[in-house]
Protein backbone atom coordinates (compact mmCIF):
# COMPACT_ATOMS: atom_id res chain seq x y z
CA UNK A 1 0.00 0.00 0.00
CA UNK A 2 1.45 3.33 -1.05
CA UNK A 3 2.13 6.12 1.59
CA UNK A 4 -1.11 8.05 0.19
CA UNK A 5 -3.62 4.90 0.75
CA UNK A 6 -1.96 4.56 4.08
CA UNK A 7 -2.62 8.09 5.05
CA UNK A 8 -5.78 8.05 3.81
CA UNK A 9 -6.82 4.76 5.96
CA UNK A 10 -5.49 7.08 8.60
CA UNK A 11 -8.24 10.01 7.86
CA UNK A 12 -11.18 7.35 8.19
CA UNK A 13 -9.73 6.30 11.44
CA UNK A 14 -10.77 10.02 12.75
CA UNK A 15 -13.06 10.35 15.60
CA UNK A 16 -12.95 7.09 15.73
CA UNK A 17 -14.50 6.30 12.34
CA UNK A 18 -17.33 8.53 12.73
CA UNK A 19 -16.05 10.93 9.94
CA UNK A 20 -17.03 11.51 6.08
CA UNK A 21 -13.64 11.37 3.90
CA UNK A 22 -14.82 12.77 0.37
CA UNK A 23 -12.16 13.52 -2.34
CA UNK A 24 -12.05 17.16 -3.71
CA UNK A 25 -9.23 16.73 -6.18
CA UNK A 26 -6.84 14.79 -7.10
CA UNK A 27 -3.64 14.66 -9.94
CA UNK A 28 -1.25 12.30 -10.56
CA UNK A 29 1.95 13.66 -12.04
CA UNK A 30 5.51 12.11 -12.36
CA UNK A 31 6.90 15.77 -12.18
CA UNK A 32 4.91 16.13 -8.77
CA UNK A 33 7.88 13.77 -7.38
CA UNK A 34 8.61 12.91 -3.72
CA UNK A 35 8.36 8.77 -4.38
CA UNK A 36 8.78 7.71 -1.13
CA UNK A 37 7.64 11.08 1.07
CA UNK A 38 4.31 12.20 2.11
CA UNK A 39 4.03 16.25 2.43
CA UNK A 40 0.51 16.56 4.59
CA UNK A 41 -1.02 20.58 4.53
CA UNK A 42 -3.07 21.75 7.62
CA UNK A 43 -4.47 25.09 5.71
CA UNK A 44 -6.10 28.45 7.62
CA UNK A 45 -7.94 27.67 11.25
CA UNK A 46 -7.98 31.02 12.32
CA UNK A 47 -8.49 30.53 15.73
CA UNK A 48 -9.44 33.42 18.47
CA UNK A 49 -9.87 33.51 22.28
CA UNK A 50 -13.39 31.98 22.87
CA UNK A 51 -14.19 35.27 24.60
CA UNK A 52 -13.26 36.70 20.97
CA UNK A 53 -15.10 34.09 18.87
CA UNK A 54 -18.59 34.56 20.26
CA UNK A 55 -18.38 38.43 18.68
CA UNK A 56 -18.21 36.78 15.38
CA UNK A 57 -21.07 34.48 13.37
CA UNK A 58 -18.28 32.14 12.03
CA UNK A 59 -15.45 30.58 13.76
CA UNK A 60 -12.93 27.50 13.59
CA UNK A 61 -15.07 24.43 12.09
CA UNK A 62 -14.74 21.29 13.51
CA UNK A 63 -12.18 21.96 16.65
CA UNK A 64 -12.45 18.91 17.71
CA UNK A 65 -12.44 16.47 15.16
CA UNK A 66 -8.84 18.94 13.87
CA UNK A 67 -7.52 17.43 17.17
CA UNK A 68 -8.18 13.94 16.81
CA UNK A 69 -6.48 14.14 13.36
CA UNK A 70 -3.62 16.19 14.41
CA UNK A 71 -3.09 12.88 16.98
CA UNK A 72 -3.84 10.82 14.34
CA UNK A 73 -1.27 12.31 12.38
CA UNK A 74 1.27 11.67 14.75
CA UNK A 75 1.01 8.11 15.16
CA UNK A 76 0.86 7.74 11.19
CA UNK A 77 3.93 9.85 11.40
CA UNK A 78 5.53 7.38 13.94
CA UNK A 79 4.27 3.81 12.27
CA UNK A 80 5.73 5.83 8.55
CA UNK A 81 8.87 6.60 9.71
CA UNK A 82 9.76 10.20 10.35
CA UNK A 83 12.10 10.47 7.80
CA UNK A 84 9.22 10.02 5.26
CA UNK A 85 6.24 12.21 6.25
CA UNK A 86 6.38 15.97 6.77
CA UNK A 87 3.71 18.15 8.20
CA UNK A 88 2.84 21.66 8.15
CA UNK A 89 0.51 24.09 8.93
CA UNK A 90 -0.07 26.85 5.93
CA UNK A 91 -0.62 29.84 7.97
CA UNK A 92 -3.21 31.75 9.25
CA UNK A 93 -3.09 29.34 12.60
CA UNK A 94 -4.10 32.07 14.69
CA UNK A 95 -6.27 35.45 13.49
CA UNK A 96 -4.41 38.25 15.51
CA UNK A 97 -6.19 40.43 12.45
CA UNK A 98 -9.80 39.59 14.29
CA UNK A 99 -8.72 39.24 17.58
CA UNK A 100 -7.50 42.86 18.08
CA UNK A 101 -7.83 46.14 16.28
CA UNK A 102 -3.79 47.27 16.75
CA UNK A 103 -0.61 44.97 17.44
CA UNK A 104 0.60 45.90 20.79
CA UNK A 105 4.17 44.43 20.58
CA UNK A 106 3.92 44.18 24.91
CA UNK A 107 1.57 41.58 24.38
CA UNK A 108 2.09 38.29 22.54
CA UNK A 109 -1.85 37.77 21.65
CA UNK A 110 -1.07 34.69 20.05
CA UNK A 111 -0.07 33.51 22.73
CA UNK A 112 -3.29 34.41 24.41
CA UNK A 113 -5.16 32.48 21.85
CA UNK A 114 -3.11 29.61 21.85
CA UNK A 115 -3.72 29.22 25.48
CA UNK A 116 -7.18 29.43 24.71
CA UNK A 117 -7.57 25.97 22.96
CA UNK A 118 -4.66 23.99 24.78
CA UNK A 119 -5.73 20.57 23.38
CA UNK A 120 -5.59 21.47 19.90
CA UNK A 121 -2.52 23.68 20.14
CA UNK A 122 -0.84 20.58 22.27
CA UNK A 123 -0.93 18.40 19.38
CA UNK A 124 0.33 20.67 16.77
CA UNK A 125 3.40 21.40 18.87
CA UNK A 126 4.14 18.31 19.96
CA UNK A 127 7.64 17.63 18.96
CA UNK A 128 7.34 14.08 17.60
CA UNK A 129 4.46 15.31 15.26
CA UNK A 130 7.35 17.86 13.91
CA UNK A 131 5.33 20.09 12.17
CA UNK A 132 6.45 23.05 10.49
CA UNK A 133 4.62 26.64 11.08
CA UNK A 134 4.11 29.10 8.32
CA UNK A 135 3.49 32.65 8.62
CA UNK A 136 0.06 33.96 7.29
CA UNK A 137 -1.17 37.37 6.84
CA UNK A 138 -3.42 37.16 9.73
CA UNK A 139 -0.53 35.63 12.31
CA UNK A 140 2.33 37.50 10.13
CA UNK A 141 3.46 39.28 13.40
CA UNK A 142 4.26 36.55 15.42
CA UNK A 143 7.27 36.50 13.59
CA UNK A 144 8.49 39.08 16.97
CA UNK A 145 7.62 37.36 19.23
CA UNK A 146 10.08 34.60 20.64
CA UNK A 147 7.28 31.96 21.38
CA UNK A 148 7.02 31.92 17.56
CA UNK A 149 10.31 32.63 16.48
CA UNK A 150 10.79 29.27 14.30
CA UNK A 151 8.02 30.20 12.09
CA UNK A 152 9.14 31.02 8.56
CA UNK A 153 7.45 32.61 5.62
CA UNK A 154 7.68 29.47 3.20
CA UNK A 155 9.39 26.15 3.41
CA UNK A 156 10.98 24.11 0.47
CA UNK A 157 9.90 20.29 0.25
CA UNK A 158 12.89 18.34 -0.21
CA UNK A 159 12.60 14.73 -2.19
CA UNK A 160 15.35 12.45 -0.90
CA UNK A 161 17.43 12.96 -3.49
CA UNK A 162 17.80 15.90 -2.10
CA UNK A 163 16.01 17.87 -5.13
CA UNK A 164 13.35 20.99 -4.71
CA UNK A 165 10.26 19.92 -6.58
CA UNK A 166 7.72 22.48 -4.04
CA UNK A 167 7.16 25.39 -2.09
CA UNK A 168 4.64 25.63 0.61
CA UNK A 169 3.53 29.12 1.21
CA UNK A 170 0.43 31.06 2.68
CA UNK A 171 -0.59 32.39 -0.38
CA UNK A 172 -0.92 36.41 0.78
CA UNK A 173 1.89 37.63 -1.22
CA UNK A 174 0.16 37.22 -3.86
CA UNK A 175 -1.77 39.87 -2.49
CA UNK A 176 0.64 41.87 -1.07
CA UNK A 177 2.28 42.57 -4.63
CA UNK A 178 -0.96 43.62 -6.02
CA UNK A 179 -1.34 46.72 -2.60
CA UNK A 180 2.48 47.43 -3.30
CA UNK A 181 1.99 48.52 -6.78
CA UNK A 182 -1.34 50.60 -5.75
CA UNK A 183 0.52 52.56 -3.16
CA UNK A 184 4.09 52.57 -4.28
CA UNK A 185 5.79 55.72 -6.39
CA UNK A 186 6.75 54.11 -9.67
CA UNK A 187 10.86 54.18 -9.01
CA UNK A 188 10.75 51.95 -6.35
CA UNK A 189 8.22 49.53 -6.92
CA UNK A 190 10.54 47.07 -8.45
CA UNK A 191 13.23 47.09 -5.61
CA UNK A 192 9.71 47.11 -3.26
CA UNK A 193 8.43 44.36 -4.87
CA UNK A 194 10.97 42.34 -4.79
CA UNK A 195 10.85 42.45 -0.83
CA UNK A 196 7.61 41.34 -0.81
CA UNK A 197 8.21 38.68 -2.68
CA UNK A 198 9.01 35.45 -0.20
CA UNK A 199 12.66 34.48 -1.87
CA UNK A 200 14.25 34.07 1.04
CA UNK A 201 15.64 30.87 1.06
CA UNK A 202 15.18 29.98 4.85
CA UNK A 203 14.22 31.43 7.95
CA UNK A 204 12.63 35.06 8.17
CA UNK A 205 15.36 37.80 7.51
CA UNK A 206 13.34 40.72 6.24
CA UNK A 207 10.28 39.41 7.55
CA UNK A 208 9.52 42.71 10.01
CA UNK A 209 9.94 45.22 6.87
CA UNK A 210 6.82 43.88 5.82
CA UNK A 211 4.65 44.29 9.13
CA UNK A 212 3.73 47.30 7.35
CA UNK A 213 2.62 46.25 4.36
CA UNK A 214 0.66 43.58 5.60
CA UNK A 215 -1.16 46.31 8.24
CA UNK A 216 -2.27 48.15 4.76
CA UNK A 217 -3.92 45.15 3.39
CA UNK A 218 -5.23 43.95 6.79
CA UNK A 219 -6.70 48.01 6.82
CA UNK A 220 -8.23 46.93 3.45
CA UNK A 221 -9.85 43.97 4.75
CA UNK A 222 -11.01 45.09 8.31
CA UNK A 223 -14.43 46.22 7.45
CA UNK A 224 -16.09 43.05 6.55
CA UNK A 225 -14.46 41.01 8.91
CA UNK A 226 -17.73 40.96 11.19
CA UNK A 227 -19.08 38.81 8.48
CA UNK A 228 -16.46 36.80 6.84
CA UNK A 229 -12.59 36.67 5.90
CA UNK A 230 -12.44 35.72 2.27
CA UNK A 231 -15.49 36.65 -0.55
CA UNK A 232 -19.21 36.60 1.34
CA UNK A 233 -20.03 33.29 -0.72
CA UNK A 234 -19.50 30.04 0.12
CA UNK A 235 -16.01 28.88 -1.51
CA UNK A 236 -17.04 26.62 -4.99
CA UNK A 237 -15.19 23.30 -5.31
CA UNK A 238 -16.55 21.23 -7.92
CA UNK A 239 -18.17 18.27 -7.50
CA UNK A 240 -16.43 15.98 -4.94
CA UNK A 241 -16.95 12.42 -4.32
CA UNK A 242 -16.25 9.60 -1.56
CA UNK A 243 -12.59 9.03 -0.74
CA UNK A 244 -13.52 5.31 -0.08
CA UNK A 245 -13.91 4.59 -3.40
CA UNK A 246 -11.23 4.12 -6.14
CA UNK A 247 -8.63 7.50 -6.06
CA UNK A 248 -8.95 8.62 -10.00
CA UNK A 249 -5.49 9.86 -11.44
CA UNK A 250 -7.14 13.06 -12.20
CA UNK A 251 -10.25 14.32 -10.29
CA UNK A 252 -11.83 17.74 -10.62
CA UNK A 253 -8.48 19.21 -11.71
CA UNK A 254 -8.44 22.95 -13.21
CA UNK A 255 -7.03 23.81 -16.07
CA UNK A 256 -7.16 26.37 -18.83
CA UNK A 257 -9.22 29.15 -17.69
CA UNK A 258 -10.80 26.97 -14.96
CA UNK A 259 -13.69 24.93 -14.54
CA UNK A 260 -15.35 26.48 -11.24
CA UNK A 261 -15.31 30.04 -10.26
CA UNK A 262 -11.73 31.69 -9.27
CA UNK A 263 -10.57 27.94 -10.14
CA UNK A 264 -7.06 29.31 -11.61
CA UNK A 265 -6.69 32.25 -9.14
CA UNK A 266 -2.80 32.45 -8.43
CA UNK A 267 -1.94 30.23 -10.88
CA UNK A 268 -0.25 32.28 -13.14
CA UNK A 269 1.45 34.80 -10.25
CA UNK A 270 2.87 31.33 -8.42
CA UNK A 271 4.28 30.42 -11.56
CA UNK A 272 6.02 33.56 -12.03
CA UNK A 273 7.37 33.39 -8.39
CA UNK A 274 8.90 30.07 -9.02
CA UNK A 275 10.75 30.68 -12.02
CA UNK A 276 11.94 33.55 -10.06
CA UNK A 277 12.88 31.53 -7.14
CA UNK A 278 14.35 28.90 -9.86
CA UNK A 279 16.78 31.13 -11.25
CA UNK A 280 17.67 32.99 -8.04
CA UNK A 281 18.28 29.81 -6.11
CA UNK A 282 19.15 27.19 -8.95
CA UNK A 283 15.94 24.95 -8.15
CA UNK A 284 13.36 23.42 -10.62
CA UNK A 285 9.89 23.86 -8.58
CA UNK A 286 7.16 22.66 -10.26
CA UNK A 287 4.18 22.56 -7.33
CA UNK A 288 3.60 25.53 -5.06
CA UNK A 289 0.96 24.35 -2.38
CA UNK A 290 -0.90 27.39 -0.58
CA UNK A 291 -3.83 27.58 1.72
CA UNK A 292 -5.34 31.68 2.18
CA UNK A 293 -8.16 32.03 -0.75
CA UNK A 294 -10.50 29.02 1.50
CA UNK A 295 -10.82 27.53 -1.79
CA UNK A 296 -9.56 23.82 -1.88
CA UNK A 297 -8.42 23.44 -5.73
CA UNK A 298 -5.82 22.03 -7.47
CA UNK A 299 -5.32 23.87 -10.82
CA UNK A 300 -2.72 23.05 -13.40
CA UNK A 301 -1.32 25.39 -15.73
CA UNK A 302 0.89 23.17 -17.55
CA UNK A 303 1.11 20.02 -18.19
CA UNK A 304 4.40 18.88 -20.40
CA UNK A 305 7.19 17.39 -18.80
CA UNK A 306 9.44 20.50 -19.31
CA UNK A 307 7.26 23.10 -17.98
CA UNK A 308 4.79 21.43 -15.50
CA UNK A 309 3.42 24.01 -13.18
CA UNK A 310 0.78 23.57 -11.05
CA UNK A 311 -0.64 24.90 -7.28
CA UNK A 312 -2.49 22.95 -4.70
CA UNK A 313 -4.28 25.29 -2.64
CA UNK A 314 -5.35 22.98 0.10
CA UNK A 315 -8.38 24.87 1.56
CA UNK A 316 -9.36 26.06 5.37
CA UNK A 317 -11.26 24.73 8.55
CA UNK A 318 -13.07 28.06 8.60
CA UNK A 319 -16.04 29.25 6.59
CA UNK A 320 -17.93 27.54 3.93
CA UNK A 321 -18.01 25.32 0.55
CA UNK A 322 -20.30 24.14 -2.05
CA UNK A 323 -20.79 21.77 -4.46
CA UNK A 324 -23.32 21.49 -7.46
CA UNK A 325 -24.80 18.03 -5.43
CA UNK A 326 -25.74 20.02 -1.87
CA UNK A 327 -28.14 22.46 -1.70
CA UNK A 328 -26.69 23.77 1.87
CA UNK A 329 -23.51 25.28 1.81
CA UNK A 330 -20.98 22.82 4.35
CA UNK A 331 -18.19 23.43 6.29
CA UNK A 332 -14.97 23.64 5.02
CA UNK A 333 -12.31 21.11 6.63
CA UNK A 334 -10.08 20.16 4.39
CA UNK A 335 -6.64 18.33 4.20
CA UNK A 336 -4.01 18.80 1.64
CA UNK A 337 -0.83 15.60 0.67
CA UNK A 338 1.45 15.66 -2.08
CA UNK A 339 3.80 12.77 -2.22
CA UNK A 340 4.47 9.53 -4.34
CA UNK A 341 3.93 11.43 -7.86
CA UNK A 342 0.59 12.38 -6.48
CA UNK A 343 -1.78 15.45 -4.91
CA UNK A 344 -4.54 15.35 -3.27
CA UNK A 345 -7.22 17.15 -1.58
CA UNK A 346 -9.50 15.64 1.24
CA UNK A 347 -12.62 17.42 3.00
CA UNK A 348 -13.42 16.00 6.08
CA UNK A 349 -16.76 15.81 7.77
CA UNK A 350 -18.32 14.34 11.15
CA UNK A 351 -21.55 12.48 10.51
CA UNK B 1 7.41 60.12 21.30
CA UNK B 2 6.05 63.13 21.57
CA UNK B 3 7.64 65.40 18.32
CA UNK B 4 6.30 62.25 16.00
CA UNK B 5 3.15 64.55 15.06
CA UNK B 6 5.56 67.49 14.38
CA UNK B 7 7.92 65.24 12.17
CA UNK B 8 5.48 63.80 9.89
CA UNK B 9 3.59 67.90 9.45
CA UNK B 10 6.72 68.52 8.60
CA UNK B 11 7.70 65.88 6.04
CA UNK B 12 4.53 66.60 4.52
CA UNK B 13 4.93 70.29 4.19
CA UNK B 14 8.75 69.44 2.89
CA UNK B 15 6.49 67.04 0.16
CA UNK B 16 4.81 70.00 -1.20
CA UNK B 17 7.21 71.78 -2.20
CA UNK B 18 8.64 68.82 -3.94
CA UNK B 19 5.67 68.41 -5.45
CA UNK B 20 3.76 71.32 -6.17
CA UNK B 21 1.46 71.22 -8.29
CA UNK B 22 1.04 67.23 -8.44
CA UNK B 23 -1.64 65.72 -6.43
CA UNK B 24 -0.99 62.25 -6.98
CA UNK B 25 2.69 62.25 -6.34
CA UNK B 26 2.11 64.20 -3.22
CA UNK B 27 -0.39 61.52 -1.93
CA UNK B 28 1.72 58.99 -3.29
CA UNK B 29 4.64 60.16 -1.62
CA UNK B 30 2.60 61.04 1.39
CA UNK B 31 1.71 57.10 1.96
CA UNK B 32 5.44 55.94 1.20
CA UNK B 33 5.78 58.58 4.70
CA UNK B 34 3.44 56.98 6.46
CA UNK B 35 4.55 53.87 5.78
CA UNK B 36 8.07 54.69 7.14
CA UNK B 37 6.86 56.37 9.54
CA UNK B 38 5.52 53.57 10.66
CA UNK B 39 8.53 51.74 10.58
CA UNK B 40 10.32 53.86 12.70
CA UNK B 41 7.79 53.27 14.99
CA UNK B 42 7.30 49.98 14.89
CA UNK B 43 10.93 49.88 15.38
CA UNK B 44 10.61 51.18 18.11
CA UNK B 45 8.50 49.71 20.18
CA UNK B 46 10.41 46.60 22.43
CA UNK B 47 8.86 43.20 22.17
CA UNK B 48 8.60 41.74 26.04
CA UNK B 49 9.62 38.66 27.15
CA UNK B 50 11.16 37.33 30.32
CA UNK B 51 14.35 35.39 29.92
CA UNK B 52 15.59 32.26 32.14
CA UNK B 53 19.15 33.10 34.25
CA UNK B 54 21.89 30.58 34.71
CA UNK B 55 21.77 28.22 37.31
CA UNK B 56 22.95 30.29 40.14
CA UNK B 57 20.50 33.25 39.56
CA UNK B 58 17.26 31.55 39.31
CA UNK B 59 15.13 29.34 42.27
CA UNK B 60 15.45 25.96 40.72
CA UNK B 61 18.88 23.97 39.59
CA UNK B 62 17.21 21.72 37.05
CA UNK B 63 13.59 21.76 35.95
CA UNK B 64 12.72 18.80 37.85
CA UNK B 65 13.73 20.17 41.04
CA UNK B 66 10.95 23.41 40.11
CA UNK B 67 8.87 24.25 42.88
CA UNK B 68 5.42 23.10 42.95
CA UNK B 69 1.88 25.00 43.90
CA UNK B 70 0.55 25.39 46.33
CA UNK B 71 3.92 25.96 48.12
CA UNK B 72 4.76 24.15 51.65
CA UNK B 73 6.25 25.20 54.54
CA UNK B 74 9.53 24.27 53.28
CA UNK B 75 9.65 25.44 49.69
CA UNK B 76 8.24 28.84 51.16
CA UNK B 77 11.19 28.67 53.26
CA UNK B 78 13.76 28.07 50.32
CA UNK B 79 12.17 30.54 48.21
CA UNK B 80 12.39 33.35 50.68
CA UNK B 81 16.03 32.47 51.06
CA UNK B 82 16.96 32.56 47.50
CA UNK B 83 14.72 36.24 47.44
CA UNK B 84 16.70 37.35 50.46
CA UNK B 85 19.68 36.22 48.56
CA UNK B 86 19.04 39.29 45.92
CA UNK B 87 18.96 36.04 43.25
CA UNK B 88 21.94 34.51 43.61
CA UNK B 89 21.96 30.80 44.61
CA UNK B 90 25.84 31.31 46.08
CA UNK B 91 24.93 34.04 48.44
CA UNK B 92 21.15 31.65 49.60
CA UNK B 93 21.40 31.35 53.74
CA UNK B 94 18.85 29.04 55.85
CA UNK B 95 15.89 30.97 56.53
CA UNK B 96 15.01 31.37 60.18
CA UNK B 97 11.69 31.39 61.85
CA UNK B 98 8.43 31.92 59.59
CA UNK B 99 8.08 32.54 56.08
CA UNK B 100 5.12 34.12 56.23
CA UNK B 101 5.75 36.83 58.63
CA UNK B 102 8.75 38.28 56.30
CA UNK B 103 7.15 41.98 56.00
CA UNK B 104 8.17 41.81 52.14
CA UNK B 105 7.59 38.38 51.03
CA UNK B 106 5.30 37.26 53.70
CA UNK B 107 1.78 37.87 52.34
CA UNK B 108 2.75 36.93 49.05
CA UNK B 109 4.78 33.50 50.25
CA UNK B 110 1.01 32.99 51.72
CA UNK B 111 -1.20 33.64 49.02
CA UNK B 112 0.98 31.16 46.70
CA UNK B 113 0.87 28.36 49.57
CA UNK B 114 -3.23 28.66 49.34
CA UNK B 115 -4.70 26.55 46.27
CA UNK B 116 -7.80 28.71 45.52
CA UNK B 117 -5.37 31.34 45.28
CA UNK B 118 -3.93 29.66 42.66
CA UNK B 119 -6.44 29.77 39.88
CA UNK B 120 -5.80 31.68 36.82
CA UNK B 121 -7.29 33.52 33.47
CA UNK B 122 -4.58 32.69 30.92
CA UNK B 123 -6.57 33.63 27.92
CA UNK B 124 -7.07 37.13 27.87
CA UNK B 125 -4.33 39.66 27.41
CA UNK B 126 -3.96 42.35 30.07
CA UNK B 127 -2.34 43.04 33.35
CA UNK B 128 -0.95 40.21 35.95
CA UNK B 129 -3.42 41.04 38.28
CA UNK B 130 -6.16 40.59 35.86
CA UNK B 131 -5.04 36.68 35.25
CA UNK B 132 -4.21 35.85 38.87
CA UNK B 133 -6.72 38.23 40.55
CA UNK B 134 -6.38 36.20 44.29
CA UNK B 135 -2.46 36.57 44.43
CA UNK B 136 -2.54 40.45 43.65
CA UNK B 137 -5.53 40.58 46.49
CA UNK B 138 -3.59 38.67 49.06
CA UNK B 139 -0.13 40.08 48.34
CA UNK B 140 -0.56 43.44 50.63
CA UNK B 141 3.39 44.64 49.10
CA UNK B 142 1.57 44.90 46.13
CA UNK B 143 4.52 43.09 43.96
CA UNK B 144 2.93 43.09 40.49
CA UNK B 145 0.56 46.05 40.56
CA UNK B 146 0.29 47.29 37.31
CA UNK B 147 2.47 44.88 35.92
CA UNK B 148 2.03 43.22 32.41
CA UNK B 149 1.46 39.10 31.94
CA UNK B 150 4.03 38.08 29.79
CA UNK B 151 3.74 35.16 27.85
CA UNK B 152 6.68 35.62 25.87
CA UNK B 153 9.89 33.01 28.19
CA UNK B 154 12.99 32.06 26.69
CA UNK B 155 14.51 29.14 28.28
CA UNK B 156 17.21 27.90 26.55
CA UNK B 157 17.39 24.37 28.03
CA UNK B 158 14.52 23.77 26.45
CA UNK B 159 14.14 22.26 22.92
CA UNK B 160 11.38 24.81 21.79
CA UNK B 161 8.52 26.89 23.91
CA UNK B 162 7.02 25.17 26.56
CA UNK B 163 3.26 25.14 26.29
CA UNK B 164 0.93 26.14 27.46
CA UNK B 165 2.80 29.23 27.37
CA UNK B 166 3.66 30.39 31.00
CA UNK B 167 2.68 33.68 32.42
CA UNK B 168 5.86 35.80 33.36
CA UNK B 169 5.87 38.89 35.75
CA UNK B 170 8.53 41.22 36.63
CA UNK B 171 8.12 42.59 40.11
CA UNK B 172 11.58 44.74 39.08
CA UNK B 173 13.83 42.16 40.39
CA UNK B 174 12.84 39.23 39.62
CA UNK B 175 10.80 37.49 36.78
CA UNK B 176 8.21 35.25 38.45
CA UNK B 177 6.92 32.67 35.68
CA UNK B 178 4.04 30.56 36.47
CA UNK B 179 3.48 27.26 34.94
CA UNK B 180 -0.34 26.15 34.50
CA UNK B 181 -2.32 23.50 32.92
CA UNK B 182 -6.12 23.85 31.87
CA UNK B 183 -7.89 21.09 34.19
CA UNK B 184 -11.58 20.77 33.69
CA UNK B 185 -12.20 23.79 31.97
CA UNK B 186 -10.21 25.93 34.76
CA UNK B 187 -6.38 26.90 34.62
CA UNK B 188 -4.44 26.47 37.68
CA UNK B 189 -0.93 27.74 38.78
CA UNK B 190 0.87 24.32 39.23
CA UNK B 191 4.73 25.32 39.08
CA UNK B 192 6.97 28.63 39.77
CA UNK B 193 10.49 29.42 38.61
CA UNK B 194 11.76 33.04 39.94
CA UNK B 195 14.80 34.11 38.47
CA UNK B 196 16.81 37.57 39.07
CA UNK B 197 16.85 40.24 36.52
CA UNK B 198 20.03 41.56 35.12
CA UNK B 199 19.32 45.18 34.42
CA UNK B 200 21.99 46.15 31.72
CA UNK B 201 21.31 47.25 28.66
CA UNK B 202 21.41 44.47 25.81
CA UNK B 203 23.31 46.13 22.82
CA UNK B 204 21.22 46.51 19.84
CA UNK B 205 21.89 43.62 17.62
Amino acid sequence: MSLQDQFLQTLFSVSKGGVDVRLVASLQHDCIGFPDRLHVFVPDIHLLTRERRAAFSYGTNYEGLLTDLVLKLKQFKSAAGASKVNVYQLGDLLDLWRQAPQLNPEQDVGAWIANDHQELIGALFDGDLGMRFILGNHDFNLCRFPNFDAWTACAYLQDSAGNTPAIALHGHQFDWEQVALEILPEPLKDALVFLFAPIWPEGKRKLGELIPLNEKVEAQMAPHFSKYIQPPQPAPLGSTRPASESIPSRFNVQTGTGQIPNGMRYAVAAKELCQSLDQQWNKKLNLAVIGHTHQARIALLDDSKENFFAIVDCGAWIEQYSTPEIEEPLLNAQIGVVGCNEARIYQLQTR
Amino acid sequence: MPDTANIVVSIHDSARHLFPNTTKHRKRLGSLILALVAIMLLSGCAVKFAIVRERDFRSEETKESRIKLPLDGNSAKELLAFLKADGVRTNMQATMGDPYGDPVYGSLLHALSDSPNLGARTQKPGKFCQVAVQICVQDRSRHFQGKSAVLDVVDAREAKAVFPFPVAVSDGKFWWIFYHKNEKGTDQFQALLVTKIHTGKVANP
